[in-house]
């Protein structure tokens, strides 16, 4: 997993210690600036050799397409993720590793399903006082965004691996898993609005939210009593998180949300295949004459 | 009308005499069936049945072909067994028509078609208490919408059947025809197909394994060879079987329909009358319809991305 850290995040200790838990090899952090408490928080994970950090001047477009390619080559990663520290990517299986290991190969990019978790006023803890989320159960407005804006990809590890917000599944050579989301993604926007606080009763009403206290279970799970943190896992410890494995009934009101994302029409399967052909027509004018030059240089060779 | 069923099978003892026996009551007249190196005691069963003069049995080993077989099978039905029509079954499967029998609708299907689908309802396992699977299994899987996780065993998908063509070409899992002189509807089926992939804990196990590590490495196979090889195998199968509190939960929300009609069947074939308060209606066929329209669509988007990812290594390697 690779992650870029601007600056003291409430989520950050949390963040790391949850995906350790959920089957992360290594956590990847770019540190942008030289915050103390960020490198407090991140020094215990890196002295147990499950996190590296890496300074960054800056936070160009480029850098998480280094920290990707540095997690190849460099640490031999099948799959990379790119978060942020205030997402959790919650498996539909008993890891992420599981979920990721029955992936068919011809698949290169894994897309999860984004679950923004909305309130957050308060002193507790955030996964303690956020357990409200949005829901594509009833969301009707879901079908006007723009799929990719629900989603986030999980690249499969590829030498010459470019990451680029806006270009993850069209045009280039990765083949994505469309329709179908086998990661959940939790999102943590830090702090939520005053407004938006005072819409969740309206929007608990009317279903657009609703509760999932998933990640307040299992981070009570991690957390240490008496100093509040988290921490690395000790070698050779099982995991602490048990997650659960959906069920059909599970699955099947799952496949409702997926379906809400419209990632997959006729529509867009229509645009796409005209793109192709418009690019196929390309490639053909670009193959004749290469043909003909190649013959005619043939032709003048002396026999 | 002659109507005939072919048949791949390797190692399904548990299930296979009762699926050629129901189809045999259920119009099929001549059975052909390609035995992939069973050894579970399913070539004995065949053999059975081939000696009544029900079944030709084609012994074949090595790599799986599963769509050349399952041509092959259906050429002979033309060629050598006179067939009028031919369904393409698996051994956990069960032909059964919405109207009359399979013989009427098949009937009823205008001269200038020659192909039809039908549809696949699956059914999910149930607590293995020892008695017959379906006995058990009358938890039918009816999603609102399609499951397109491609390590699913429940993802929605069509049979073929089919006009006698000898030259007919059928596709891997005989879900599509990939070529035929006749016309297909695509639209329209007739038929259901009962689906009983997962049915006990060793069946799930040893299918699992033996097709991931061979023939047919899909996920769900894969699930199943990590968790046997991890030592959990029962508790991975539990989360696949539908208890009686998931059961209550998929009724609630009309994700899981109890569908008795197989249990029905074979208990009259038995000799057993159905009981009284049997099955419900089918409120689910229309959303499954649409359903596995959709799937189609995401199958063939899934097709498109990987043809584009080709021509983009074409651009790539023209810059």
């Amino acid at each position: 997993m690779t992650t870029v850290v601007a600056d003291g995040v409430e989520t950050l200790d949390s963040h790391i210690a949850f995906h350790l838990n959920a089957g992360v090899d290594l956590v990847l952090v770019a540190t942008l600036g030289s915050q103390d408490d960020v490198a407090t928080i991140l020094e215990p994970y890196a002295r147990n050799g499950r996190l590296r950090i890496l300074h960054a001047r800056d936070g160009g477009e480029s850098l998480m397409t280094d920290l990707a390619r540095a997690a190849v080559t460099e640490h031999a990663a099948d799959w990379v993720i790119p978060s942020l520290p205030t997402e959790f990517w919650w498996p539909r299986g008993e890891s992420l590793k599981d979920v990721l290991d029955v992936v068919p190969q011809r698949y290169s990019v894994v897309q999860a399903l984004v679950r923004s978790f909305a309130g957050g006023g308060g002193e507790e803890f955030f996964a303690d006082r956020m357990t409200l989320r949005t829901s594509l159960l009833a969301d009707a407005r879901a079908h006007d965004e723009s799929p990719q804006r629900q989603l986030r990809p999980v690249y499969r590890a590829e030498q010459d691996l470019v990451i680029h917000p806006d270009d993850w599944t069209l045009g280039g050579r990765r083949v994505p898993l469309r329709a179908w989301y086998p990661i959940e993604v939790f999102h943590f926007p830090m702090p939520a609005s005053s407004i938006e606080e005072a819409r969740l009763g309206e929007r608990v009403a009317n279903g657009e939210l609703v509760v999932d206290t998933r990640l307040r279970d299992a981070l009570r799970e991690l957390r240490d009593e008496r100093s509040g943190g988290f921490g690395p896992p000790t070698a050779g410890e099982p995991r602490k998180i048990a997650f659960r494995v959906p069920t059909i009934v599970d699955d099947a009101s799952y496949a409702v949300e997926c379906a809400a994302v419209g990632e997959v029409d006729l529509v867009r399967l229509d645009r796409h295949i005209r793109e192709l052909e418009l690019r196929i027509a390309a490639l053909e004018a670009r193959f004749w004459p290469s043909v003909r030059r190649a013959l005619r240089r043939l032709a003048r060779r002396p026999s | 009308m002659k109507l005939v069923q072919t048949l791949l099978v390797r190692d399904e003892a548990d299930i296979v005499d009762t699926q050629i026996a129901y189809h045999l009551n259920a119009g099929v007249d001549f059975v052909i069936a390609t035995d992939h190196e069973s050894r579970d005691g399913t070539t004995e069963i065949l053999e059975s049945y081939a000696r009544d003069g029900h079944l030709r049995r084609i012994p074949v080993s090595g790599e799986m072909l599963d769509g050349p077989w399952r041509s092959h099978m259906a050429g002979l039905a033309a060629t050598e067994h006179g067939a009028d029509w031919v369904i393409n079954t698996d051994a956990d499967e069960f032909w059964i028509s919405r109207h009359g029998t399979l013989k009427d609708v098949l009937g009823a299907v205008p001269d200038s078609y020659g192909v039809i689908f039908a549809l696949s309802r699956h059914f999910a396992p149930r607590p293995d208490d020892g008695a017959f699977f379906a006995e058990r299994m009358t938890a039918r899987v009816s999603p609102p919408a399609a499951i397109n996780d491609p390590t699913s065993p429940y993802r929605p998908h069509l049979k073929a059947a089919h006009r006698a063509d000898p030259g007919i070409e059928i596709s891997f899992g005989s879900h599509t025809i990939l070529r035929s002189k006749w016309r297909a509807i695509h639209h329209w089926h007739p038929a259901e197909v009962l689906h009983f992939p997962y049915r006990s804990l060793r069946q799930w196990e040893k299918k699992g394994v033996r097709r991931a590590r061979g023939d047919k490495p899909l996920g769900q196979y894969v699930t199943a060879l990590r968790a046997s090889e991890g030592g959990r195998g029962a508790e991975r199968f539990r989360t696949l079987a539908v208890d009686d509190d998931a059961l209550a939960r998929g009724r609630a929300d009309g994700s899981l329909v109890v569908d008795v009609r197989l249990r029905d069947a074979l208990r009259a074939l038995r000799g057993k009358a159905p009981r009284e308060d049997a099955p419900a209606a089918d409120r689910g066929l229309i959303s499954e319809s649409v359903a596995v329209r959709d799937a189609d669509i995401v199958r063939l988007t899934r097709f498109v991305d990987g043809l584009s990812a080709r021509v983009a290594d074409l651009e790539a390697r023209g810059r």
